[in-house]
């Protein structure tokens, strides 16, 4: 090796290696110990906090989020057939805005104050690649029934969609931007995401 | 004495009105049972109480499809096996749904087709679904919470 790319290739490797390593160990985990480490993380972030806006909020656990869920496979999913229609510029923005707006939307509801509490149980095989996993959410004196479904990405498993109460976050979105789509096209989808954050 | 003639007209026309019934019975269902006209795929569910053999399978309630056997998996979730019109494609991220025709009707099964680009092969399996809605549970489930939140919860000091 030449002398002068030493001192940079040396870092370099042990980066690449490290980067590898982590990569393996996101990959080989089970979907429930990866959500585990993502709700301590989440939770981190937002409990116990005295600030209760929902949008600084908001942008607080999005980081942590982002690791954890496809945005991108969720509003595609929430989009339904009509997401064909959209150019790329509106796939963009609708994926900023739906995830900005499913995050609001828990946020808004949240109390920093409460604990929140979710015992995850062991997954099930859904398709090749794809797994679900059962939860039950306990949150200020109630318990809800949850199910995270999971797709496998390079950085690890991703939630792709939530099912609470058997009832499917991605479903209950896809029946309502149906109809706003089928009256205004894409444009007129975005238009209502956009009025319902501001 | 009767003609042997008008007997057999009047047997024949009671066979033809035999196979009229049987065919417009098919029909209502909008599903043909020529098996080179549809193909399989399936769908598990974690609950599917009020689906049988024959419920409907519908895209916007317009039928397509049926359901052709209920079973038990593994991992005791309902494995849903049904036939669909063989001109109707199934997106991959198309999600089927357990619903009823109003609060006392009978159940169906509702695909709401997803914006993918590849298809469900025939044989294979819509992995998106929601289960039917058990009103009963659910019922318990408020009953249940109510009592909960009669206590007030604990709430955890900031600093703790």
């Amino acid at each position: 090796m030449h002398r002068i790319f030493r001192p940079v290739a040396v870092p370099a490797l042990v980066l690449a290696a490290q980067t590898s390593l982590l990569a393996a160990s996101a990959a080989s985990e089970s979907p429930e110990v990866a959500l585990n480490r993502g709700l301590a993380e989440l939770l981190s972030k937002a409990e116990g906090r005295d600030n209760k806006d929902p949008v600084e909020l908001a942008k607080r656990v999005r980081p942590t989020l982002e690791k954890f869920f496809n945005f991108e496979s969720l509003t595609q999913k929430a989009m339904g057939a009509g997401w064909r229609e959209f150019s790329p510029d509106q796939k963009t923005k609708s994926v900023r805005l739906f995830s900005e707006m499913i995050i609001r939307s828990y946020t808004t509801r949240f109390d920093p104050s409460s604990r929140v509490d979710i015992q995850f149980a062991k997954a099930s095989d859904l398709a090749p690649g794809k797994k679900e996993v059962p939860a039950t959410a306990r949150y200020q004196g109630k318990a809800v029934s949850v199910a995270y479904r999971v797709e496998t990405s390079a950085g690890g498993w991703l939630v792709y969609d939530v099912i609470v109460e058997g009832v499917s976050l991605a479903g209950n979105y896809r029946a309502q931007f149906e109809s706003i789509r089928q009256k205004g096209g894409p444009e007129a989808v975005i238009r209502s995401m956009e009025q319902k954050l501001n | 004495m009767k003609s042997p003639r008008l007997e057999r007209i009047a047997g024949l026309f009671v066979l033809a009105s035999i196979g009229c019934i049987a065919y417009f019975s098919m029909g209502l269902a909008t599903v043909s049972l020529r098996p080179s006209e549809t193909y399989l795929v399936e769908a598990r569910f974690a609950n599917a109480a009020g689906l049988i053999n024959g419920s409907q399978v519908a895209v916007a309630g317009v039928p397509i499809g049926s359901v052709t056997g209920l079973k038990l998996g593994s991992d005791f979730s309902a494995v849903v096996a049904m036939k669909l019109r063989k001109d109707f494609k199934i997106p991959s991220d198309s999600i089927a749904s357990i619903r009823g025709h109003g609060l006392l009707g009978d159940k169906y099964v509702s695909l709401s087709p997803g914006g993918a680009d590849d298809f469900i092969a025939p044989g294979g399996r819509i992995t998106d679904t929601e289960s039917a809605v058990d009103l009963e549970s659910l019922l318990s489930r408020f009953a249940f919470g109510a009592m909960q939140n009669d206590k007030p919860e604990k709430k955890v000091a900031p600093n703790e």
